[in-house]
């Protein structure tokens, strides 16, 4: 698995002329900004109450800004909401294909990172994550990272030799190391510095390669 | 790009109103800068710049759909 940088970083196209332009009018923490979708299953499970109402403005907003991000991007997109144990969950629906989701989920992450960054800046007592989906992409990555454990786990106990994967996220490593957690004969271990690591599996009874 | 980037910004920061974006158009590549009060660096750019690296992530998606590049510069 090859993960490259795709940061657009560096002083590459840089002009010396600049030019400023647009002093960024309209406000945009208007709570109050009309929402154009039908919320589903979210309220399912409302109890009433204040506590709940707020918590209803919070999702309201929070999904609008959401929608607002996807729309700038250049993708029409449907939002909906649900509750899921206690975390506000946020399913994307929309025309922009692979797009929204990216190189190894790293678009969709970046729109998570930053809602929660949006949702800590607007609501300092909110103390629910929010997470978010499209296509069913997280359920899928679970599933291809389980078999993929599985296959290099067999793979090393029959060439006795370690097998390093990756560069990956965390969350991606995470279920590698519980996918072989069960396994008596390999061993997992992550390797590097940073956000992204390999990861290596090495076969127990031979002990670790160098 | 500029509308996605002040966007993001404005809800990013504590003084929305200093948040100023300028897009200088190359042939195929933008240069969006980025100014924000001085307060508010830390929170466009996050601890170990994650936040940062996560709007150029968003912004690189909306440049690909357009089929061109964009740089962020983040003005300090």
């Amino acid at each position: 698995m090859e993960w490259k940088d795709q940061d657009l970083e560096g002083e590459e196209g840089r002009e010396d002329e600049v030019h400023r332009e647009g002093e960024g009018e309209g406000s945009l923490n208007s709570p109050e900004k009309p929402f154009r979708f039908e919320e589903k299953g979210y309220w399912e499970k409302s109890i009433p109450g204040k506590e709940e109402d707020e918590r209803e403005k919070r999702v309201t907003w929070l999904r609008t800004t959401l929608t607002e991000i996807i729309e700038l991007i250049g993708i029409n997109a449907h939002v909906e909401a649900q509750r899921r144990e206690g975390k506000i969950f946020f399913e994307i629906k929309g025309d922009g294909g692979g797009l929204i989701i990216g190189k190894q989920g790293q678009t969709l992450d970046a729109l998570q990172y930053i809602l929660n960054k949006i949702a800590a800046n607007r609501y300092r007592e909110l103390k629910e994550k929010v997470i978010l989906d499209t296509e069913n992409y997280r359920g899928r990555r679970v599933e291809a990272l389980k078999n993929m454990a599985l296959r290099m786990g067999e793979k090393v106990k029959k060439l006795k030799k370690a097998v390093t994967i990756g560069p990956l996220n965390p969350q991606d490593r995470r279920i590698i190391h519980i996918t072989l957690s069960g396994d008596e004969n390999v061993r997992t271990e992550s390797e590097g510095e940073g956000f992204y690591k390999k990861l290596v599996i090495t076969p127990k009874s031979t002990g670790r390669k160098d | 790009m500029k509308e996605l980037i002040e966007y993001i910004a404005k809800a990013l920061v504590d003084n929305p109103d200093q948040v100023k974006v300028s897009e200088i158009e190359g042939e195929r590549t933008s240069v969006i800068e980025l100014t924000v009060a001085k307060e508010d660096l830390g929170k466009v750019i996050g601890k170990q710049g994650r936040t940062a690296r996560a709007i150029r992530t968003i912004l690189s998606a909306a440049s690909t759909k357009i089929k061109r590049h964009s740089v962020l510069e983040i003005i300090e």
